[in-house]
């Protein structure tokens, strides 16, 4: 199987078929990514086009000096702190992450759970479970110190941990 | 509340079940961790939590891509850059310059040049397919043609002059000429005014090859007043044409791709249709460009002008008495009306200045002429 990092160097190259592969690879996980931390589902599959619209534009730009999902997420990661900008300038409603404040399925005290956590203890936390990134890839995309991000991770899962507890008490 | 020296942090513990640990140090984790009922306990929650956290899972996506994306990769695809080392372009420059140096460079012909002494256009990729018809040109000829560009492509027109006794076989040797050389008549008209000679005037079509043939064919049509040639080169034109052309038909084929996923918003899709349909209005237009074009490269234009060398006629029947007798009483009623209406209009139009002259030359030409009279006295 061709990795990840040899198709986007094809794709730099002008291969359609490279990008098809990546698309297909990680449109899913993208998706995820904007799902679990937006209440819109469409505004969630739009800003996953977007993630790969603006690897299509930096791409020649591109060096293979990360994992590529690494790389996605980090586009993504800026396209949702551009996206809350907007939504805190239109709703300026002070609350939770919307995807995480909803409540109707069988997640609900985990999503309010984390609601409650500190926002970059949340997104490490996020990060770590749903997006499986490395501490190290987590500093890097937080901008934070890999000590820093290995604490601050430890301290939301016992934070869960308690809740968790509180929940079956 | 765990022990003062212990050997291992907690959340070093969960970097071992999150296998961030070194080799080394993630063994000594492992040892410790099997011995440690506290540690334990702490990695026991943790993988609770873990656990807990992958109830949440997000539905599937059936996300393709809409068509910003596909516009995106389309653009991507028409102006990909490339990237070529500094020491490439540099071999590519010095090949060049001696290709330059080494090549004998070919003269287009410039407009006015003879063009008999030139050599035939240049090899078609497919030959015109000849047609028996006279107006209107072969079928299939201009359509087909693509041209390899290592020659110049030029246009010609020639214009052709001429008098002739036998205007009457004018006309059918025209056709029979055009049916020769595989040409068609573009237009044709012929005059024929009472008491003058008689005109043809044609705009021949015949292939370029053909041209110096058929110019001397036409030349014994009647004798030669003037004769012209001209060529005009086409090369650049049609190279950009057929670029255009096919940047267009490539937009076009990545737009129906689009417009065949068509997942994105029903606005977007419109778009995609009406983009379509002005790439589309571009093709035609610029593949019907390309034809004419073609035309003019396949087929030379020859203005050919036969006059008739006229001779007068002598009318022998003389009219009769009566006719004569009408035709003068006729002639003189419109003499005199004629004469009638010119000294009126003289008078008008000489009159005034000649009261004028009258009125400023009239007192100092009779104290004149009275003076001369005193003196004469």
């Amino acid at each position: 199987m061709v990795t990840d990092e040899a198709l986007m160097l094809q794709f730099q190259r002008g291969s359609r078929d490279a990008f098809d592969e990546l698309f297909a690879r990680h449109r899913q996980e993208l998706f995820g990514f904007f799902r679990r931390r937006l209440a819109n589902r469409e505004r969630a599959e739009d800003l996953a086009q977007e993630t790969f619209l603006a690897m299509i534009r930096a791409i020649s730009r591109y060096q293979p000096r990360a994992l590529v999902r690494t790389y996605l997420f980090g586009i993504a990661m800026n396209l949702l702190s551009a996206e809350r900008r907007r939504e805190r300038i239109d709703h300026p409603t002070p609350g939770a992450e919307p995807a995480i404040g909803a409540s109707h399925d069988e997640a609900l005290w985990v999503r309010e759970a984390m609601a409650k956590l500190d926002d970059v203890d949340r997104e490490i936390l996020m990060l770590r479970e749903y997006e499986q990134l490395a501490y190290a890839e987590i500093a890097e995309l937080l901008r934070l110190p890999v000590n820093t991000v290995r604490s601050r991770l430890f301290r939301a899962r016992m934070a869960l941990k308690s809740r968790l507890k509180a929940e079956e008490a | 509340m765990r022990q003062p020296n212990h050997p291992m942090e907690p959340d070093e513990i969960m970097g071992y079940l999150d296998g961030e640990l070194s080799v080394d140090r993630a063994a000594s984790a492992a040892a410790h961790l099997e011995r440690c009922p506290e540690c334990q306990t702490v990695a026991g929650d943790l993988r609770t939590v873990a656990h807990e956290m992958l109830s949440w899972q997000v539905e599937e996506t059936r996300l393709q891509m809409n068509p910003a994306l596909s516009v995106a990769l389309a653009e991507r695809a028409s102006r990909r850059p490339w990237r070529v080392r500094p020491w490439v372009w540099a071999l590519v420059g010095a090949t060049a310059v001696l290709l330059v140096l080494a090549i004998p460079r070919r003269q287009p012909p410039s407009v006015g040049d003879d063009v008999r002494a030139s050599p035939p256009p240049r090899e078609m990729r497919s030959e015109a397919k000849p047609e028996e018809q006279i107006f209107g040109p072969p079928q299939g000829a201009a359509q087909s043609a693509g041209y390899v560009l290592d020659a110049p492509l030029v246009a010609r027109t020639a214009s052709l002059n001429l008098t002739t006794s036998d205007f009457e076989h004018v006309r059918g040797a025209i056709d029979d000429f055009l049916t020769r050389h595989k040409g068609y008549l573009a237009s044709l008209n012929i005059t024929a005014p009472a008491g003058a000679a008689r005109s043809l005037t044609a705009n021949l079509r015949v292939p370029a090859a053909d041209l110096p043939a058929a110019m001397s064919e036409l030349k014994h049509l009647g004798r030669v007043d003037s004769e012209q040639q001209s060529g005009e080169e086409v090369t650049e034109q049609y190279a950009d044409l057929e670029a255009r052309l096919a940047n267009a038909r490539n937009t076009e084929q990545r737009l129906t791709e689009i417009l065949r996923q068509r997942t994105g918003k029903l606005s977007d899709v419109l778009d995609v249709e009406t983009e379509i349909d002005r790439v589309r209005g571009q093709i035609e237009k610029m593949d019907g460009e390309k034809k004419g074009l073609t035309k003019r490269i396949e087929f030379s234009t020859i203005d050919l002008t036969v006059t008739e060398a006229y001779k007068a006629r002598l009318d022998v029947v003389p009219d009769s008495t009566f006719g004569r007798l009408r035709n003068a009483a006729v002639e003189g009623y419109a003499n005199m009306i004629g004469g009638i209406v010119a000294v009126g209009l003289f008078s008008m139009t000489v009159g005034p200045t000649v009261l004028l002259w009258t009125a400023l030359l009239f007192f100092p030409l009779r104290y004149a002429w009275r003076r001369w009279r005193r003196r004469g006295m």
